[in-house]
């Protein structure tokens, strides 16, 4: 855990969050079951603690990887980090505005035009018409969509969806960005173009938060990495070091494949 | 009870915010509000949006508003007057004692047109609360995909879908006049009370919406209960009979109808006369009642809404 006190500093300070699922067994829930299942006494609730006392800091400027195998609990942390979860346990302090592309999507309603959900997702997340109609030209050129703005998303290709989805988190000028699991948007081509503008993004003094299953990534892009397991903070380090760590652990024969994995 | 803090130490978008639980369950009111009032561009952008895409902003999507409760008015209208005239061996029908004191005689000579417009201006009124009420319970379930990627108050949710419901009450009036005049109804200074009793009904539908929005996250069938519930509400509320036909007996009881002060008061004074101190006050009792209720509910809740959605 670092332990650099210098709070200035300091971007995302995480400490000691706990966050627990409490899960009904039912996936649709419904009054009638509910009632039925009353009627025989039976209690379908279960616990899943997805985070258990995670702590770490990320500083200004810093790009902190996050690794761990599916379920070790990194989308929880990256959106109770977003303030869209609430930790059960623990605190999380943020110095900075945050912008998130996360792995489901960007809160995108596929009825809606293109144009329409990011006026209706920049609103909600705080910004005003003014600020929103500023960046709109550049999120459309971005996302290289022209007509297709105006059609409604379902109309969308899932390489147009992520590309609009990266285009619309990278331009609400965040000092801090976290991205779960979203950066395969769109062809080799605009992934070249998304990897120089998250370049850009850090260099504006940006922090960025980034989970993925490409180690390759990973090792390029951050300057530190942290490791998840089970809920639980394993290992934080060098990106080089945790790598390795993680591998190990995985004890895959070949890492080719998890590096190849994006 | 676990919950999100979205506290931000600067009004400035929040340079420093603070995630925690606190165990009251609720959020605190301060940064709450002001971010709702911040964001509150939002829920009129989504309104406009959604009537975008039913096309309710076109003239044609417009008249087909009006059309529904319009048709559904000349159904009861034939119930209730015509058949009940024909019944009575094709004698005229006479208001009940409590309300030919309060009609001219212009009325009087005119009551079916009378009845006609009292039906249509209640079902309006009606179909206003119900709709809120509807889109609401549903509000936040369409948000799915904002509420999993986006920190906001989620009041703005069902907040939007109470603006949509008035902005598409709002043509209704206007098939509204033609039918006042018609019926001979009186314009005066009591007819401004027709303002409050509007508000208490779309206050009133609001924390009904809140209260269905957080209860059909939980169970997923409560949306499809709501329109029985409603259909019978309607029949128990003044608006297919007036408050003078109520024999005396049932009069205690409709206090603890909402709709009842709130339609009866709304009725009241489009017939030109100050509703009664009970009906004004009941009503936004029942209104501030509804919108505690339901606005604690929800706000104690949202903060699970995207684990549950
Ligand atoms: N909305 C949810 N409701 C219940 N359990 C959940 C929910 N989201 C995640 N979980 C559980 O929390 C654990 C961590 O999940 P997640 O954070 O998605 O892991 P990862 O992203 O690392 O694969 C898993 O056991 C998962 O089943
Ligand atoms: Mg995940």
């Amino acid at each position: 855990m670092s332990s650099l006190s210098a709070s200035d500093d300091v971007a995302i300070r995480i400490q000691n969050v706990h966050v627990t699922f409490r899960v009904n067994v039912q996936r649709n829930p419904t009054l009638k079951s509910t009632l039925v299942r009353m009627g025989r006494r039976q209690q379908n609730v279960r616990e899943i603690k997805a985070l258990q006392g995670v702590s770490f800091d990320v500083h200004k400027g810093q790009v902190m990887g996050v690794v761990g195998a599916n379920g070790a609990g990194k989308s929880t942390l990256m959106r109770t980090v977003a303030g869209i979860l609430a930790p059960n346990e623990g605190r999380i302090d943020i110095y900075g505005r945050v912008s998130t592309l996360l792995a489901l999507g960007v809160g995108f309603n596929s009825a809606l035009s293109g144009k329409e959900n990011v006026v209706l997702g920049g609103l909600a997340a705080g910004l005003t018409r003014k600020e929103i109609a500023a960046k709109y030209e550049e999120i459309t050129e971005f996302a290289e969509l022209g007509d297709f703005m105006e059609l409604p998303m379902k109309t969308y290709s899932s390489g147009m969806f992520s590309r609009l989805a990266f285009a619309v988190a990278v331009h609400m000028d965040p000092d801090i960005l976290i991205i779960d699991e979203a950066l395969s948007a769109g062809d080799a081509h605009f992934k070249k173009k998304a990897a120089v503008k998250m370049k850009q993004v850090v260099d504006d003094a940006g922090t960025m938060l980034v989970v993925s299953h490409a180690l390759g990534v990973i090792k390029e892009m951050c300057d530190e990495a942290v490791w998840l397991h089970h809920g639980r903070l394993i290992r934080q380090g060098k990106p080089d070091e945790i790598i390795e760590a993680y591998t190990n652990f995985l004890n895959v024969g070949d890492d080719a494949l998890v590096l190849e994995d994006f | 009870m676990n919950s999100k803090t979205i506290s931000t130490e600067d009004d400035y978008l929040g340079e420093h915010h603070v995630y925690e639980p606190h165990h009251v369950g609720l959020p605190p009111f301060g940064p709450y509000f002001r971010e709702l009032r911040r964001r509150r561009g939002f829920a009129f952008e989504l309104a406009r949006t959604q009537m975008h895409a039913a096309n309710t902003d076109t003239a044609l999507g417009q008249i087909w508003l009006v059309l529904n409760p319009m048709l559904l008015a000349a159904v009861y209208y034939v119930l209730t007057v015509v058949l009940v005239r024909s019944g009575n061996n094709g004698q005229k029908v006479v208001p009940p004692a409590d309300l030919i004191a309060k009609l001219s005689p212009g009325q009087i000579a005119n009551y079916g047109w009378e009845s006609f417009a009292h039906l249509t201006s209640s079902l309006f009124l009606f179909f206003l609360v119900s709709t809120i009420i509807l889109t609401g319970a549903n509000s936040v379930i369409q948000g799915g995909a904002l509420i999993m990627n986006t920190p906001f108050p989620k009041m703005l949710l069902p907040l939007s879908s109470t603006y949509l419901a008035f902005r598409r009450y709002l043509p209704t009036l206007l098939v509204y006049i033609p039918i006042h005049f018609l019926a001979r109804r009186p314009i005066s200074i009591n007819t401004l009370w027709a303002v409050p009793m509007v508000a208490e009904a779309v206050v009133f539908g609001f924390g009904l919406a809140m209260l269905f929005g957080t209860l059909q996250v939980y169970f997923r069938d409560v949306a499809s209960f709501l329109p029985y519930f409603i259909r019978i509400w309607l029949y128990l509320s003044p608006v297919i009979y007036y408050v003078e036909n109520l024999p005396k007996a049932m009069k205690p009881f409709m206090i603890l109808n909402p709709l009842f002060p709130i339609a009866g008061g709304y009725g009241e004074a489009l017939g030109g006369h100050a509703p009664s101190m009970q009906m004004v006050l009941g009503g936004a009792a029942w209104a501030i009642a509804s919108c505690l209720i339901g606005g604690l509910l929800f706000m104690s809740r949202e903060r699970e809404f995207a684990v549950r959605l």
